[in-house]
C-alpha cells in the first residue's frame, strides 16, 4: 500500500466514524498531500540550486487566489473521487484493515510523519527563503 | 529611464511600464482624500516632484492611451491583469532623472468602476448560496433533533437515517464531507499561496483558523462542518465586497500595508 492509499484508508475511517462522506474526505486529504509533496519538493529545489520550478499565478489579492487555486483544484478532487470508487475503497481498506488494522498510534505517527511533518517543512523553508 | 525599485513591488512594477493607464479623476482624489493632504502633495507634485498613477490592467476590453513625463505618448489596453485594479502605481520622478517606482495597496470603494465584476459576482453567488446552504443544513439537523427527542449535538447518521431515511442521511453524509473536504483544502490553498507569493500574517492567522475548524470538526461534529463550510464560503462572500482580500487580509495586513505605504510617500515629499 502506498502512502497516499495509506493516507486516503486513514482518513477515510476517520472521518467516517464522525459521520462524513469518507470517498469525499479522503480523496481531498490525497489531494491536499500532493499539492504539500509537490510544494515542498519544488522548495528544496528552489532552495538548493535556485531554480523555480513551479509559477503559480498570481490574481492580485491573496483572497483571490486562494478561491482561485481552489476552484483549479476542484477538477482534480472530483478525479480523484472518481479514482477512488466504492471497489477500490473496499479493497483498499480491507488490505488497510489487515496491514494497519492494530497498529494504533503508529497510523497516527505515520500520518505526522507524511503529512503535518512536509506542511511544517514547506512553511520553515519558504519562510527562511522569504526573509533572506 | 532609471528606476530604482524602493519596496517589493517590483513586479507589479515592470507590468505597469506595459500596461497603465492615467487613473481617472475619481480615483485620483480619492487617493489625494485618503492621504489627508492632496492638496498640497498635488502642489508640491507640480514643483519639485512628478507624480503619475499607474494601475496595472483595467477591464478587459478597454483601451486609451497616456503620456509620460517628456510627453510620450503610450497606448494601453486591458489585457487580463483585471484583478489586480486596485493595485495602484505611484512613481515618483526627481528633476535629475532618478524615478522612485513603488506600489500601494489601494483599497478602493466598491463601485467606480474598481474590481473585477465577474469574479466578485461569482463570489457574491457563491457566498450567497453557501449562507442559503449552511442556514438549510442547520435547520434540517434542528428538525431531525426535535424529531429524534435529542439535542443537536448528539444527532448521528443513525438519528438521520431514522427521521429523514437512507437517502436523506446518505445526502447529508456528503454535505458533512464537502464542508470537511472544503476547509481541509481551503487550508491547503493558504499554505500553496504563502510559499508561491510570500507568507504573510493573514496566511498565519488563516492557517490557525482553518486548523482550529478542522479540529472542532474532529471532536464536534456538526458544529465542524457547519463553521467549515459557512468560513470557506463567508469568506469568499467577504472578498467580494473588498476587492479580493480575505478577512484575515483585510484585518491584518490591508489595512496596515496601505497605511505604510501612505506613510512612505508622505515621506518622500516632506
Amino acid at each position: 500500500m502506498n502512502i497516499y492509499n495509506f493516507i486516503y484508508s486513514f482518513f477515510y475511517k476517520f472521518w467516517e466514524k464522525r459521520g462524513n462522506d469518507g470517498r469525499i474526505v479522503g480523496s481531498a486529504h490525497v489531494l491536499g498531500t500532493i499539492i504539500i509533496h509537490a510544494l515542498l519538493i519544488v522548495e528544496i529545489i528552489r532552495d538548493t540550486t535556485g531554480l523555480n520550478l513551479i509559477s503559480l499565478p498570481n490574481f492580485g489579492e491573496y483572497g483571490r487566489n486562494k478561491t482561485m487555486y481552489f476552484f483549479l483544484a476542484v477538477p482534480v478532487w472530483i478525479g480523484l473521487w472518481f479514482f477512488y470508487n466504492r471497489e477500490r475503497t473496499k479493497r483498499l481498506l480491507k488490505e488497510y484493515h489487515q496491514k494497519y488494522g492494530e497498529a494504533g498510534s503508529k497510523n497516527t505517527f505515520n500520518i505526522l510523519l507524511y503529512v503535518v511533518i512536509p506542511i511544517i517543512l514547506l512553511i520553515t523553508l519558504a519562510v527562511i527563503r522569504q526573509r533572506s | 529611464m532609471k528606476i530604482v525599485y524602493k519596496n517589493n513591488f517590483a513586479s507589479y512594477s515592470l507590468k505597469a511600464e506595459t500596461e497603465s493607464f492615467i487613473l481617472k479623476s475619481q480615483i485620483l482624489n480619492s487617493i489625494l482624500e485618503g492621504l489627508g493632504e492632496g492638496a498640497s502633495i498635488h502642489n508640491k507634485g507640480e514643483g519639485n516632484y512628478k507624480f503619475w498613477f499607474n494601475a496595472i490592467g483595467y477591464n478587459n476590453g478597454e483601451s486609451g492611451e497616456w503620456q509620460n513625463e517628456s510627453g510620450k505618448a503610450h497606448e494601453w489596453e486591458g489585457a487580463g491583469f483585471a484583478v489586480m485594479l486596485q493595485s495602484l502605481m505611484i512613481n515618483v520622478s526627481e528633476k535629475n532623472g532618478t524615478v522612485y517606482g513603488s506600489g500601494v495597496e489601494y483599497n478602493a470603494q466598491s463601485g467606480n468602476g474598481t474590481g473585477d465584476p465577474t469574479f466578485n459576482n461569482i463570489n457574491i453567488g457563491c457566498g450567497t448560496f453557501g449562507i442559503c446552504w449552511s442556514t438549510k443544513e442547520i435547520m434540517i439537523q434542528g428538525a431531525v433533533a426535535e424529531a429524534r427527542g435529542i439535542s443537536m449535538a448528539k444527532v448521528n447518521n443513525i438519528s438521520n437515517i431514522r427521521a429523514l431515511g437512507a437517502t436523506g442521511a446518505g445526502y447529508m453524509e456528503i454535505v458533512k464531507g464537502v464542508s470537511t473536504a472544503t476547509i481541509y483544502l481551503g487550508g491547503i490553498m493558504t499554505i500553496a499561496d504563502g510559499a508561491v507569493n510570500g507568507f504573510q500574517a493573514h496566511h498565519a492567522a488563516d492557517i490557525g483558523i482553518q486548523a482550529a475548524i478542522y479540529g472542532i470538526g474532529a471532536s464536534v461534529p456538526i458544529a465542524g462542518w457547519i463553521l467549515g463550510g459557512a468560513y470557506f464560503l463567508g469568506d469568499m462572500y467577504f472578498q467580494s465586497t473588498h476587492n479580493g482580500m480575505s478577512i484575515t487580509q483585510y484585518y491584518l495586513d490591508g489595512k496596515r500595508s496601505h497605511y505604510e505605504y501612505l506613510q512612505f510617500y508622505i515621506q518622500l515629499l516632506l
